[in-house]
């Protein structure tokens, strides 16, 4: 048996998920703004999501430091990825702040100055997909371990936030379902559908990528093969198999396609109660795809080292899968209590 | 530094007076040996892999640290400063020959808690950096000082280095290309470990052909 990464931890991957979901809510609702979605729930969401999900995710990098106070030392090395990554994190955190500042609360500047607000979106989207690409690039430069020294990670890490961007706006938006009403209801179900169909696609691109990704480590010299091993057959199998792959991947894509498909004919209710438990399933997927690619970034070992097992499924994996009943017993019990709009009758 | 493969006994002497120089706590060790056997009856044997920082040249620690704090002295030593170490870890990721230790807690040896010898030994470390072998920086600066030379003199050569009973260790400056060490190296055609990494390392084995 393989022994896992634990340099670094569960932190970690919750920062790289948070800061991903951030930048991809982000991404999504700047884009449905450029877009000119008739329904302006849409991008505000996202907006109001970002900054305070990544700057969530920047606190929980900060906790995992061994000498918290001493992050003022942080910029002193250009040629170090986490200089760069808390520069880029930084100013996204501010471009967020400030785009909800002047947009959503307090003031209200932007929602008339469409001009100023895309120039502002523009600039927020380039350090978006900074943010996003940061996260994968992190891993990607340490060729110590081959598992994580590829250049598909960024682009994989990409289409994950981008696709939990997504699913973090639909979930929003079906919140505020029930509390709209006539046209305004009408808008947010349209913009949901529009974004589902769009996150389908995605999610799709990123089954594609997860499989390549293991296609081409495997065959990357015997380290990354055994990271490759512990992820399809070894103590991260079920958690990245049923995890990721299932649950947060197929499944979601199965539920995204049928409501494609099936769009003049189901009930805005039913159509709802998919487009959440879609969206679940996929920010969990997000989070299981962090915490594997980390735990299964095994070091290449010395020529003559001797590997000695060390590791067995902890509470926290075990939570994880235990989490995705519960979760479903959650969207069910928001489902329901989502009142069901009242047919107009023409 | 060379290490001659053949001559290392698997005694953990380097082991014992690096942490006796360097007054590691439990379950840190800077220099450690990975031991592993060979063959196939009759023809089996035991071997032994004394292991350290590598001091690389290009020293990929050194590249991520985003504080600054791992850094290379002009003599070539990479060294981390405890006070700008914020003990983010990039490094223990980014060094392929698993060198670096992060001191999560200070612990004794003793289930009763440090004893007065531990308490005043481990103050000069400090809970929640990155820590690594230094080439015992402070015999050499000492020594240096003294007008002492690394390598030649005992008190300017690292503590493994003096207490091999195989004398399988030789310390030196790599940038005399008259010193024992280089000559050495040339002589036995020693390697690096993971030299295809470019990361050039300051630690030569002796010995080693790819399998032991």
């Amino acid at each position: 048996m393989t022994p896992l990464q634990t340099t670094w931890g569960w932190l970690i991957a919750w920062y790289l998920f948070l800061a991903g979901v951030g930048a991809g809510a982000y991404i999504v609702s700047v884009l449905a703004d450029f877009l000119g979605f008739k329904s302006k729930l849409a991008s505000k969401i996202g907006v109001a999501l970002a900054a305070p999900l990544v700057l969530v995710g920047t606190i929980l990098l900060f906790l995992d430091l061994g000498q918290p106070m001493g992050f003022v030392y942080i910029f002193s090395n250009p040629t170090s990825m986490i200089t760069i990554g808390s520069a880029i994190l930084l100013v996204f955190i501010i471009i967020g702040a400030v785009h909800i500042g002047f947009w959503i609360w307090p003031f209200k500047t932007l929602e008339k100055a469409t001009g100023a607000r895309r120039m502002l979106g523009l600039l927020g989207l380039v350090f978006a997909f900074g943010t996003a690409i940061y996260t994968g690039v992190l891993l990607g430069v340490v060729q110590a371990i081959p598992f994580w020294n590829t250049a598909i990670l960024p682009m994989l890490f990409l289409i994950s936030a981008i696709s939990t961007g997504f699913a973090s706006v639909i979930l929003g938006l079906a919140v505020y379902y029930g509390r709209r009403t006539g046209e305004e209801q009408k808008g947010v179900l349209e913009s949901m559908k529009a974004l589902a169909k769009a996150d389908a696609v995605l999610v799709g691109a990123e089954l594609l990528a997860v499989l390549f990704y293991l296609a081409i480590e495997s065959s990357s010299g015997p380290t990354a093969y055994k990271s490759v091993q512990l992820l399809v057959s070894g103590a991260l199998a079920p958690v990245f198999l049923g995890g990721l792959v299932v649950l947060g991947l197929i499944v979601p894509l199965a539920i995204e396609s049928f409501g494609a498909f099936n769009e003049g004919k189901l009930a805005p209710a039913r159509l709802m109660v998919m487009s959440m438990l879609s969206a679940v399933l996929l920010l969990a997927g997000g989070l299981v795809l962090r915490q594997s690619v980390l735990a299964a970034g095994v070091s290449e070992a010395l020529p003559f080292m001797i590997q000695t097992p060390v590791y067995s499924l902890g509470l926290l994996d075990y939570a994880i899968i235990a989490a995705f009943p519960i979760l479903l017993l959650l969207v069910y019990g928001v489902s329901k209590a989502i009142p069901t709009p009242k047919k107009v009758t023409a | 530094m060379l290490i001659k493969l053949q001559r290392c006994v698997g005694c953990y002497g380097c082991t014992a007076a690096c942490k006796a120089e360097n007054k590691t706590p439990k379950g840190i060790f800077w220099a450690s040996a990975i031991e592993g056997e060979t063959g196939e009856y009759p023809n089996a044997r035991r071997y032994y892999v004394p292991t350290l920082c590598m001091h690389c040249e290009n020293a990929p620690c050194v590249d991520v640290c985003p504080t600054g704090a791992s850094h290379k002295r002009p003599d070539g030593i990479v060294v981390v400063d405890p006070d700008k170490c914020i003990g983010c870890r990039y490094c223990m990721q980014a060094c392929p020959y698993g060198a670096r230790h992060f001191m999560d807690a200070i612990r004794g040896y003793y289930p009763s808690g440090l004893t007065a010898w531990e308490t005043k030994a481990y103050s000069q470390h400090q809970v929640g950096v990155v820590e690594k072998c230094t080439f015992c920086v402070q015999r050499i600066e000492a020594g240096v000082k003294a007008g002492l030379k690394p390598g030649v003199d005992r008190d300017a050569t690292p503590s493994c280095v003096n207490t091999c009973i195989g004398r399988a260790r030789i310390f030196g400056d790599l940038d005399d290309p008259n010193s024992q060490v280089s000559q050495e190296i040339i002589k036995l055609r020693a390697m690096p470990l993971k030299p295809e990494l470019g990361t050039k390392p300051s630690v030569y084995y002796a010995g080693y052909k790819g399998e032991m």
